[in-house]
């Protein structure tokens, strides 16, 4: 569904991946890294929010190289980021149906009646009315979330969605996005949060310095005898 | 003293002939200084250095020299070029082009305060470029805008009697040929000062409910 063939990018003189090849098909697969081993950088690539230095990403058979292809490639794979980045002028309805109504073409009223559904899967169908100023951190990461799901995209791109937030909210956050796993939305998921890639994970990728150091089925990853990635969980459950 | 405000209302329609002209000139200055405050103020962001120094330039020069310096240059002073405009003409150019430095810091700080966040997270939904600035970036940067913007058009509304000195048949010109022909300073000043009052005052509560009912909803 999304190939990452022989990427490669650099901002200046930082080389942030080097030649990275990975797949990603159904399921969740949950990627995990140092503090700047490229993992926003691997998303956004993907997203087309960074053009990419070399190598090729396909999605769903587009090539991202294609310029005509990055638009339609962005409503397959729907973002969620670390700050929300909602429409702060637009309530919570009309920063969810923004986008069908205006990339989608779709009609105003049957987008409501859409965002409605997936504003319920979220647990805000009270708060519609409500601006994001108006809104916890937790439960604007919820309308951001909702906001990606109703492109019905072929991709959830998560990219540590709750660092921002507290842990009451954190937990508010993760539980929906369970659900959504549960349902078999196809999810690439960046977070530091151990139990819940534990819980949800298909699969767990490790990067290191732009490069796939592992990626391997749940339960061996994370009784994985590697030793820097065993120092890395190590650190994290620290904390 | 016996107050004769008579002399208003056997001359009402030539006072409002100059409230008619000063409207006029109001909105054509309007006009102009935005276009050309939107220019300065992306020209001022740019990071082409010439751009952005002609911009400070412009901006400095403006608002840094007395209006009524810059109407008599354009109107006495540009004729020497060749280039000589109807006193009406020159009004609006010389209004436009002050307020013009005004509103361009206005606009560059709404333009700035749309954040790298906010585009991202529309780009990332698919729109396309235009979309992006007519859905998400113009309703935001005019958050910012909108009332700051309203307040130096009400300040170029009272600065168009400026125009006086150059006879461009306003309102201010009109009280003071009427004025001198009459002999009734008090009433004709005090009546055309209720003028400009009305005319602003309702003006800054339109753009006061204007943006609260369309502009500045969700802002806490
Ligand atoms: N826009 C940018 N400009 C310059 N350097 C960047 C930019 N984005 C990321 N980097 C650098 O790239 C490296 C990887 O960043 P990132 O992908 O955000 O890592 P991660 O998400 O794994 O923490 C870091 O060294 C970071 O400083
Ligand atoms: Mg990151």
């Amino acid at each position: 569904m999304i190939q990452v063939r022989n990427v490669s990018k650099s901002f200046g003189s930082t080389n942030v991946l080097n030649e990275l090849s990975i797949d990603f098909d159904k399921g969740v697969t949950v990627i995990m890294g140092q503090s700047g081993a490229g993992k926003s950088t691997l998303l956004r690539c993907i997203n087309g929010l960074e053009k990419i230095d070399g190598g090729d990403i396909v999605v769903d058979g587009l090539s991202i190289n294609e310029k005509k292809n990055v638009r339609e490639i962005r409503e397959k794979c729907s973002m969620v980021f670390q700050q929300f980045n909602l429409f702060p002028h637009l309530n919570v309805l009309e920063n969810v149906t923004l986008s069908p109504i205006h990339v989608l073409g779709i009609e105003k009223k049957k987008a409501q009646e859409k965002a409605m559904r997936f504003l319920e899967m979220v647990g805000l169908s009270e708060k519609i009315k409500s601006y994001p100023s108006q809104l916890s951190g937790g439960q604007q990461q919820r309308v951001a979330i909702a906001r990606a799901l109703i492109m019905e995209p072929s991709a959830l791109l998560l990219d540590e969605i709750t660092s921002a937030l507290d842990p009451e909210m954190t937990s508010e956050v993760l539980e929906v996005i369970e659900r959504i796993a549960r349902e078999g939305t196809t999810m690439l998921v960046v977070t530091h949060e151990v139990s819940f890639a534990r819980r949800v994970a298909d699969r767990m990728v490790f990067l290191e310095n732009g490069k796939v150091l592992a990626d391997q089925n749940t339960e061996d990853f994370f009784s994985s005898n590697n030793e820097r990635i065993m120092r890395f969980l190590q650190k994290i459950e620290f904390n | 003293m016996t107050l004769h405000f008579r002399v208003i209302f056997n001359n009402l329609d030539f006072l409002l002939e100059g409230l008619k002209m000063t409207f006029y000139i109001s909105v054509f200055s309007l006009i102009i200084g935005f276009f050309i405050g939107l220019v300065v103020a992306f020209m001022r962001i740019s990071k082409n250095k010439l751009f952005s120094s002609i911009a400070i330039a412009y901006v400095e020069f403006f608002r840094n020299t007395p209006f009524l310096v810059q109407l008599f240059f354009f109107y006495f002073g540009l004729p020497e070029l060749g280039i000589s405009t109807e006193p009406v003409t020159t009004a609006i150019i010389a209004l436009g082009i002050n307020n013009a430095a005004y509103n361009s810091e206005i606009i560059r700080a709404g333009i700035i305060s749309i954040n790298k966040g906010l585009v991202e997270g529309a780009e990332s939904l698919g729109f396309t470029k235009f979309q992006i600035v007519r859905l998400i970036i113009i309703p935001n940067a005019l958050r910012v805008t909108f009332k700051p913007l309203g307040s130096n058009f009400i300040n170029l509304i009272l600065t168009t009697s400026v125009a006086v000195s150059i006879t461009a048949n306003e309102l201010m010109s009109n009280a003071m040929t009427l004025s001198s022909n009459t002999f009734r300073p008090f009433e004709i000043y005090l009546t055309i000062l209720v003028l400009y009052c009305v005319l602003t005052f309702s003006l800054s509560g339109l753009i006061h409910f204007v943006d609260r009912k369309f502009i500045s909803k969700g802002i806490s």
